[in-house]
């Protein structure tokens, strides 16, 4: 079969939240230029809001907040780790994102006085604002995409970025329906490939039983890896409060405005705030793993009407299946308390921190390389951060795009990538991806799920260097297993990288995200810094210490530890 | 029982029986799976590929035999694409039997 050869002045990998805005902007940014726009899968239905959105989690409206609260509250969520700059321009911007989805119909809630109805989940301030009719946004945003004139490719994956001397090229990849290798040579590159969905196993033991799409397998996190970026906070990994099996959102953020809460088995509350938090998470584990556990989501005090507004929201989007496991188990929200329980682990700054270091253009370390959503390190960015550092990065990558000369292909970088991503067809007969793929998600859980110890990580560090062995077994009898093999060798850099990451900082912080059994405490002395990693000249995985820049928004250090205190009754013996 | 004795095995040594594993071919057998994603034949129109496009991990199939629908991969998310975006509601999604 021939390669694909395709030509482009900005590319964007991912089309889903981020990628779909990123390429909008460009085109808008530069009307003369070639905005293509990568899709593993059809942009219409993919990516975390394939299914729409019930709901922004971190909008900054002002009236309701200004873009320092915000700042200072997700450096309190962070335990102060964050780039306040990155923070704080996704602040700035925020509501004029929301202003823009407006334009284009995407909906969001309003109060009987048109004022946006915003609601209080964070553990300081409010940004949550409800969009019961949030459905339709991928649809929106396909038709933007295409009145801007985008040109789409669906159904091809990304597997490495190409570089010039260092620089972002294009990038490699092949078609997952035809197998075919395409190679696409672009003056600036924005990875757009959310989250690290499939590190850790599902306790289901069903390997797209997911939180996150499954198609975000940290494809974005390995090509950057790859490419010689440096990735940040993947010690701080993603672990979320879900229905138990189910695996998906409940979702306190919808039910905690209408009166819903999180109890205990004894329908005792223990924690003032349900927002996402590696300390809330703590609480959460703590309280499962205790005498009073299993923990649950309380809505059946609520009035049935009232009852009623929440399942519509939550059985029609974002994740609209919850509705029919419920009734199949027998359950409804009006009766029962709804059981939850500690997700497998990921990676993703949209919940958490774990990404490719980017600053507050959107700008990674590797040159013309541009990185936004869950897969860039901007911390709790949630489904508008990707939006905004979407645009973020569709502007400056045009302005780069615009200042440099075309790249060059290299063909010896083409040729090895072909030879290694298409490898797997030869060995039709080879370890089918989804067994591998058990296999390491499983020693993840073993070995990387929090609480950590150094012993164990060290072990688990141990067999994803031997699975990196038993991978070149790993074989595809068609395109789509091709598809699985390239996302298995993704998970397990993933796994590397969260490995080495979690044995380098020798300290606890972040809550349950990083609680190192065997350095309980938090040591601000030696490890208020970023833990960073990258790929050396030698071709090693290199962990360091990056510091911490200035802060923009002053905090004291007893403001620091606010998310420290979120327990509410003390813990029954 | 049969003692195991040195000399009764095929392989001289551990080592050789785990180096011998390493170089023999893979082998693959089918194990059959009940899928979350059912169509319903009657219903789904021929030509249309509507829910093959939406899903997001690309699990479905037009069976070229039937000319119909199908779940190819056991890779559903049970999130509703096919379910929704089809024009005659031939889909059903069932939660996956190991989470229902
Ligand atoms: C179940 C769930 C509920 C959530 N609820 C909320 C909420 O209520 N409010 C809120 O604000 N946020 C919420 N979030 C978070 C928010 O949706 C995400 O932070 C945001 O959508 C991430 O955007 P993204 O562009 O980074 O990733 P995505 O939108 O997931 O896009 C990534 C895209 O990249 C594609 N891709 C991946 N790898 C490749 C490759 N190798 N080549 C080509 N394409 C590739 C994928 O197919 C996908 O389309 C939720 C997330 C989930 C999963």
């Amino acid at each position: 079969m021939d390669d694909i050869l395709i030509e482009t002045d900005v590319l964007v990998i991912g089309g889903g939240t981020a990628g779909t805005v990123a390429a909008i902007k460009a085109r808008e940014a530069w009307p003369d230029g070639r905005v293509l726009l990568l899709e593993k899968a059809n942009v219409k239905r993919s990516g975390a809001i394939a299914l729409g959105m019930d709901g922004v989690n971190n909008a900054v409206i002002p009236g309701h907040a200004t873009p320092e609260e915000y700042v200072k509250e997700i450096t309190m969520a962070n335990d102060g780790i964050v780039n306040q700059a990155a923070v704080l321009a996704y602040a700035r911007e925020s509501f004029g994102m929301i202003r823009e989805l407006e334009s284009w119909g995407v909906k969001f809630q309003k109060t009987a006085s048109g004022d946006y109805d915003v609601k209080k989940v964070h553990h300081k301030g409010s940004y949550v604002l409800p969009m019961p009719e949030g459905y339709d946004i991928k649809k929106i945003l396909t038709r933007v995409i295409r009145q801007r004139g985008v040109r789409v490719e669906n159904r091809v994956m990304a597997t490495r970025i190409l570089l010039d001397g260092g620089r972002a090229a294009g990038a490699l990849g092949f078609n997952v329906r035809t197998g075919a290798f395409v190679v696409i040579r672009a003056r600036a590159v924005i990875l757009a490939c959310g989250a690290c969905g499939r590190l850790g196993l599902p306790a289901s033991g069903y390997l797209m039983g997911t939180y996150e799409n499954p198609a975000n397998a940290g494809d974005g996190y390995a090509m950057a890896y790859h490419a010689g970026a440096e990735l940040t906070n993947i010690e701080c990994f993603q672990v979320n409060p879900l229905l138990k099996d189910y695996n998906g959102p409940a979702c306190a953020y919808v039910s905690g405005p209408y009166g819903g809460y999180t109890v205990n088995a004894r329908g005792h509350r223990f924690m003032l705030s349900d927002y996402w938090s590696g300390q809330m998470m703590w609480e959460f584990y703590r309280e499962l793993n205790s005498a009073n556990g299993p923990v649950f989501l309380k809505m059946d005090h609520l009035a049935p009407e009232t009852i009623g507004e929440i399942e519509q929201i939550l059985h029609t989007t974002e994740r609209p299946s919850r509705g029919r496991f419920h009734a199949g188990r027998g359950k409804s929200y009006q009766t029962d308390l709804v059981e939850m329980s500690v997700s497998e682990i990921g990676l993703c700054s949209g919940h958490s921190a774990s990404g490719v270091w980017v600053n507050e253009r959107g700008e990674t370390t590797v040159p013309g390389l541009y990185a936004a959503g869950d897969m860039a390190s901007v911390p709790h960015g949630y489904m508008l951060g990707a939006f905004t550092y979407g645009k973020i990065c569709g502007r400056n990558a045009v302005a780069y795009a615009q200042s440099v000369g075309a790249a060059a292909i290299d063909d010896g970088q083409v040729k090895a990538e072909r030879l290694r991503v298409l490898g797997p067809l030869s060995r039709a007969d080879g370890i089918p991806p989804h067994q591998f793929e058990y296999k390491l998600r499983r020693q993840v859980n073993d070995y990387l799920q929090p609480p950590k110890s150094g012993h164990r990580l060290e072990r688990g560090l141990e067999y994803f260097l031997r699975a990196r062995e038993e991978l070149a077994q790993v074989g595809a009898a068609d395109p789509h297993e091709l598809m699985r093999a390239a996302e298995v060798d993704f998970i397990r850099d993933c796994a590397e990288m969260a490995a080495r990451a979690s044995l380098f900082r020798t300290e606890s912080r972040w809550g349950l995200y990083h609680h190192r059994l065997d350095y309980p405490e938090m040591d601000d002395q030696n490890w208020f810094v970023h833990v960073n990693l990258k790929k050396n000249a030698a071709g090693e995985m290199e962990v360091f210490k990056r510091p911490v820049e200035p802060y923009v928004v002053p905090l004291d250090a007893e403001e620091l530890r606010t998310y420290h205190r979120l327990r509410i009754a003390p813990l029954a013996a | 029982m049969k003692p195991i004795l040195a000399g009764r095995l095929k392989f001289a040594s551990e080592t050789e029986a785990a180096m011998t594993a390493r170089a023999v071919p893979n082998r693959r057998a089918t194990r059959v799976f009940d899928v979350p994603v059912v169509v319903d034949e009657e219903r789904c129109i021929t030509g249309c590929h509507i829910c093959v496009e939406s899903c997001p991990v690309d699990c479905l199939a037009i069976d070229p035999a039937s000319g119909k629908s199908h779940m190819k991969y056991d890779d559903c998310w049970y999130c509703l694409a096919c379910e929704v975006d089809c024009p005659t509601n031939a889909i059903t999604v069932k939660i996956p039997f190991l989470i229902r």
